[in-house]
């Protein structure tokens, strides 16, 4: 979804289409057009389309209706199997093309690295459900509105997961304005950008450190192995849900994603909400706060295991999502467990702590196979020969750049910036905006028609 | 002002987009939409390949791109390296190694002919220049892996050293500084090493001329990293000072056969492969070179991409040359055999580089 014939085929076609669309059309191209999208990346993910929505609207009704009855309790159960059964049958990551089928040892559903969308619409539709299951808002009737919520494309990538009360006032009267599209322009060429510069230089730099076996691998390589993909981890999917947010600005809807700077967190559970926003919302709205009910400490335990199992499962149905999400779990425990005493410490030493566990268990996130995540777990402790280190300069020359832009933006630096409204003078702001998006326009071009990979990887 | 900061802003990116979009689409066409999808297995992909083809200055933006990204510290783009003054192509150690297949094609071929068999696996500059890249893409160890493929040879089958002459030489122009292929200066280094063991004595390089085919040469590994601080090649030939001894050469491929009265084709200087100015490359499955020297012995070459550049060295011994590309006789589906008996050579001589060679698929033919 950010290839060169999107950046520059699709995107002005859908924008001047959207543009000039009668208001009561906007939601069925917006459909039509996320139809297409799927169609281009593989035309099998419009079942997972089809359901998604057919489900959303129906149980939502169904539900509606029955709530207070036995019968909305069955009709959410089949909403959420149905849901659940559409997620992992065509949830597949181009990282390692794991999905659901290949975990059972079967033939994958799926033939391209990605079906769109698989991992996003059914968690609107079961949210969706949900909230009406919990009279948070009645079902709506009109069924592009429920359809252009679940299947809302611009979201296909890595979301933002979004809650259907927060749209549907945007997505029925959608506001489109220079302002808006401005912002959309904005947003659109920093997630690019970010994709393009960041993420995958992080991910090469992950290969080229695992391009070295775990026994001779140098213990400061290691450590900049696991830094980069903690880095890639975040910056594909931040990218994205940046790029989705723009895209939604040039169609008039604000979706309320800002940039999030995981490094300011002093918690794993802080860590994982700025990681990924709107995923740790979801979780934790529909996971977490169902099992959490009387707060005592087995059911906070249950409700950590089961969101962040579930969660981690977004990034791609295989065993290293299930191995990332049980270190997680078991960090956060004993971040529970140990509240008090770490309340205690300086906040650098917080912060250092929770730095180093964090790059400790990230290599479970990047190997399918457990025992060669330990394997390299060990090698960052000196588990292997690191008497000759000739390959941590290089890196560090190598991947510098990218690095410490990373680093900066991950620790909030865009917030900031608007916080102090540092370029709050008019004219400087006239004259920097117009130049800043076209030149990130040249960058993005740059990278895009030198084949720099643009799929989204989990 | 901020309204109107904004609409410049949204008007100057559709600006810039669309006009791209529209010569993209109605003012390019370098490159036609069915070549690309009759090489694509999609058509989705033969699509994005056409945009990117066609986009206007493709080239400049590619250049930008590497340049930028050379600016901010990066070495490695794709297979290529970038060294301080060459661009090194990778081993591509990720993939299946067949040495040990392909070695044991060689000793099946050698058990079935009397004539003697040479092998000379020469090394890439990758290797000879491994001190300039990172261990951890594992070029430094092609003398280990041209020594391991040695010791698996059949006794019969004499290996020719090239690492070492090409090694000592590494100040000197042995490899062209934007394409994977040792230059003409490399090949004779390898030549004057091999013809010893061949049985010959060394034609001394004071009995050539050098011409300088081509001063502005930018190679393959140029053509896909676009590194601006790289200097273009200068592609060089060495003609006898003498009369040359090429009397005929005739080319054999599947579906044309060419003949031509030299071993360069300064045709290829017009097209985009200019190193094909060295017998056109490897377009033909057999090449029989002929030359004015009667009675001299015949030599059957087993050949690799590198073996067009040293080929020109050894007409100055045998009377008949043969080389034969296994890999065109396999996308021919024949054998060695349907186009060569190697009984009729007196030698023969197996030219490949390493990289190409643990890589290879196709040395069946050869049985």
């Amino acid at each position: 979804m950010s290839d060169i014939s999107f950046l520059y085929f699709f995107l002005p076609v859908f924008t001047g289409l959207y543009l000039i669309t009668p208001k009561v059309l906007k939601r069925s191209l917006v459909l039509l057009a996320g139809a297409g999208v799927i169609v281009w990346a593989d035309p099998i993910g419009l079942i997972p389309m089809a359901v998604c929505i057919l489900s959303g609207y129906l149980f939502g009704i169904f539900i509606h209706n029955f709530r207070e009855q036995v019968l909305g309790k069955v009709f959410l159960g089949l909403e959420i199997a149905v849901n659940v059964a559409a997620f992992l049958l065509f949830h597949r990551t181009a990282f390692d093309g794991a999905d659901f089928m290949t975990l059972l040892g079967q033939k994958s559903m799926i033939k391209s690295a990605a079906a769109v969308g698989a991992s996003v619409m059914p968690l609107h539709s079961m949210a969706y459900c949900i909230d009406i299951y919990r009279n948070k808002y009645v079902a709506e009737h009109r069924f592009t509105t429920v359809a252009e919520y679940i299947a809302f494309f611009p979201t296909f990538g890595a979301g933002p997961i979004l809650s259907f009360d927060k749209m549907k006032s945007q997505l029925e009267e959608p506001k489109p304005s220079f302002e808006k599209c401005a912002v959309g322009v904005r947003m659109l060429m920093v997630g690019l950008i970010m994709k393009l510069f960041i993420s995958n230089a992080m991910d090469d730099l992950w290969h080229d450190v695992t391009d070295i076996s775990p026994e001779s691998l140098p213990v400061v390589t290691a450590w900049l192995g696991s830094l980069g993909f903690a880095m890639f981890f975040y910056f594909e999917v931040c990218a994205f849900s940046c790029m989705a947010c723009g895209l939604a600005s040039l169609m008039g809807i604000d979706l309320g994603y800002n940039l999030p700077g995981p490094l300011n967190s002093q918690s794993f559970r802080g860590l994982c909400r700025r990681a990924n926003p709107s995923l740790y919302r979801w979780s934790r709205n529909y996971i977490y706060n169902s099992i959490m009910r009387d707060g005592n400490g087995f059911s906070e335990f249950t409700a950590i295991m089961f969101s962040v199992m579930l969660a981690g499962l977004w990034y791609g149905v295989s065993m290293r999502s299930v191995m990332f999400a049980a270190a997680l779990i078991i960090m956060m425990s004993l971040e529970k467990i140990m509240e008090r005493p770490l309340k205690k410490l300086p906040a650098l030493v917080r912060y250092i702590i929770l730095i180093f566990l964090a790059l400790v268990i990230m290599p479970f996130m990047a190997f399918s196979v457990p025992a060669e995540a330990l394997l390299y777990i060990a090698a960052m402790f000196g588990g292997g020969d690191n008497t000759l280190d000739t390959s941590s300069s290089y890196l560090l020359g190598n991947y510098c750049f990218p690095m410490i832009t990373g680093l900066v933006v991950s620790l909030g630096l865009f917030g900031y910036l608007k916080r102090k409204k540092l370029f709050n003078n008019e004219y400087l702001t006239t004259i920097i905006q117009p130049v800043w998006v076209i030149a990130l326009l040249i960058l993005c071009t740059a990278f895009l028609v030198a084949g720099e990979n643009c799929i989204y990887m989990f | 002002m901020k309204k109107f900061s904004d609409a410049i802003t949204v008007v100057a990116f559709f600006a810039i987009i669309i006009m791209f979009a529209v010569s993209t689409l109605f003012f390019q066409g370098n490159v036609s939409f069915d070549d690309l999808a009759k090489n694509s297995i999609t058509t989705k992909e033969a699509c994005s390949e056409y945009v990117v083809q066609n986009f206007p200055m493709n080239s400049n933006w590619r250049s930008m791109f590497t340049n930028l990204m050379v600016f901010a510290g990066r070495k490695r783009f794709g297979d290529t390296f970038v060294t301080d003054d060459r661009l090194v192509k990778l081993s591509d150690f990720h993939g299946v190694d067949h040495t040990i297949e392909n070695v044991a094609y060689i000793n099946e071929l050698a058990a079935n002919t009397d004539s003697p068999i040479y092998m000379m696996l020469a090394p890439t500059a990758g290797g000879v220049y491994s001190a300039d890249i990172p261990d951890l893409f594992g070029s430094g160890g092609q003398r280990e892996r041209i020594n391991e493929a040695y010791m698996q040879l059949d006794k019969r089958i004499i290996s020719i050293d090239a690492f070492y002459p090409l090694y000592s030489a590494r100040d000197e122009y042995v490899y062209y500084r934007t394409e994977d292929l040792w230059t003409s200066f490399g090949a004779y280094y390898a030549y004057t090493e091999s013809v010893g063991q061949l049985g010959f004595s060394s034609v001394n390089l004071d009995n050539y001329d050098q011409e300088y085919a081509d001063a502005n040469f930018t190679g393959s590994l140029y053509n896909k990293a676009m590194v601006g601080s790289i200097e273009p090649d200068r592609i060089r030939i060495f003609r006898s000072k003498y009369q040359s001894p090429v009397t005929k050469v005739e080319m054999f491929g599947a579906s044309d056969e060419r003949e031509a009265e030299s071993v360069y084709f300064r045709s290829a200087l017009k097209s985009a492969k200019k190193t094909d100015i060295f017998l056109l490359g490897n377009k033909y499955f057999k090449t029989d070179i002929y030359t004015d020297i009667k009675d001299g012995p015949r030599l059957l070459m087993i050949k690799g991409s590198f073996a067009n550049t040293i080929a020109p060295f050894y007409t100055a011994h045998y009377s008949k040359i043969t080389m034969v590309d296994p890999n065109k006789l396999k996308q021919a589906d024949m054998k060695l055999l349907d186009v060569v008996d190697p009984d009729d050579y007196d030698q023969i001589l197996v030219i490949f580089d390493i990289d190409s060679f643990s890589r290879a698929a196709f040395f069946d033919v050869l049985t």
